[in-house]
């Protein structure tokens, strides 16, 4: 094939720089570049190479901001450090070996929790940290408490949760009840362990009176 | 050939839906349907965790903020880093009702001592309390007319959702909300 002369080449990685997508590469590729020297096609290669990092960085960009939204909003995953929850929900020491759940995120759009919910939530003294437990008593009920039998009310737009492992919780015992604008989720599925896989039930823990 | 007229008319128009480009407008209401999401999330993420709008009302922080009409940026990143101190205008969730933001002011954060006038306009009494770890006491400007930690107590920060940083209407008193003790 000959040399084209070299103004039109010129012209040709002008129009490029211009379009550069990988579309319009290839369009040019097909008619223009097979009759074009060896120069040309690296220009040619360059230009994919550079959009091709650019798309890419657009589509991470673009799921990151969607992985965000629908983690706010609908479903997000959470793995469970602690042992406030066993034998329900389980930790090792190490991350990967223990139980991942996923929780969801519409209950905060009424705050409208059942007794026996399991919830993740805010510290009320460390808003960094993270806790699930299960919901003991509604706003406004009358519960008691397990160990010295006093009845306490739950106040208006408050919760008490404790930990199914009594033992090893620190939940409302210690730190009464919590504000429900506190809560982050509700825990509906276990999605790790593969023995463990399956709905996370609600449930009134044995041995304990039901409120009113 | 068509036996009669009506199925004339049939095929007609049978081959008139054929002809039209199904699968182009398929694709080109997806790749918009995609873009509106796109552009939805994005709001969403930006407005929930950088910058947001307020417009609050009620005369509980009269005079800073008016009792309706004032349109306020919400600083979302401040919160969550605790840059949050006593004199701020945040917003948090009403503990008393999780589905309203109430605007207050910090007066103390977790380990201050705040004393505050128990029953303002009718007595001159006061007490003081040691804010709790975690939490903070938030008040109205206007303590004669404010549901606030005189009420329900100390907060904890993590009902903290917006720290109020600048007025952007009425035009008259754009600027930024004044921190004060």
């Amino acid at each position: 094939p000959r040399r084209p002369p070299r103004n039109r080449s010129k012209a040709l990685v002008a129009s490029l720089r211009l379009h550069g997508t990988e579309e319009d590469c290839s369009c040019f590729c097909t008619s223009e570049v097979q009759i074009l020297p060896v120069c040309s096609d690296r220009i040619v290669l360059i230009m994919g190479a550079r959009s091709q990092l650019w798309s890419i960085a657009k589509m991470s960009v673009t799921g990151g901001v969607i992985g965000v939204t629908i983690s706010d909003r609908y479903v997000t995953v959470v793995a469970i450090k602690g042992h406030s929850m066993h034998p329900t929900m389980t930790a090792t020491d190490s991350a990967l070996r223990g139980d991942i759940v996923l929780a969801e995120k519409a209950c905060l759009d009424q705050y409208k929790f059942s007794r026996g919910d399991v919830i993740l939530f805010k510290c009320p003294s460390n808003h960094k940290e993270v806790f699930v437990k299960r919901l003991i008593g509604l706003p406004g009920e009358w519960i008691q408490l397990p160990a010295s039998s006093e009845i306490i009310k739950v106040p208006q737009g408050h919760c008490w949760v404790e930990g199914d492992n009594a033992a090893r919780s620190w939940d409302s015992r210690s730190f009464g009840p919590i504000p429900l604008g506190l809560i982050n989720g509700r825990v509906t599925h276990i999605i790790w362990p593969p023995s463990k896989i399956g709905r996370v039930e609600r449930k009134w823990p044995e041995d304990r009176i039901p409120p009113f | 050939e068509p036996s009669s007229p009506s199925a004339a008319a049939m095929s007609r128009f049978v081959r008139r839906l054929a002809g039209i480009p199904w699968r182009q407008i398929a694709g080109e209401a997806s790749s918009v349907g995609l873009l509106m999401a796109q552009g939805l999330c994005a709001v969403h993420v930006v407005s929930e965790h950088v910058l947001g709008v307020a417009f609050p009302r009620g005369p509980s922080m009269l005079p800073a903020l008016n009792m309706a009409g004032d349109v306020l940026l919400t600083d979302k990143v401040s919160p969550r880093r605790g840059w949050v101190g006593p004199g701020d205008v945040v917003l948090l969730l009403s503990p008393e009702d999780p589905r309203k933001i109430v605007a207050k002011r910090v007066l103390g954060m977790e380990g201050d001592e705040v004393t505050y006038p128990v029953d303002a306009g009718n007595s001159d009494a006061t007490k003081t309390v040691v804010v709790p770890q975690g939490h903070i006491w938030v008040q109205g400007d206007n303590i004669y007319s404010s549901n606030d930690s005189r009420q329900f107590g100390p907060v904890p920060y993590g009902l903290v959702k917006g720290k109020m940083s600048y007025r952007i209407w009425p035009p008259s008193r754009i600027g930024s909300i004044d921190s004060k003790e």
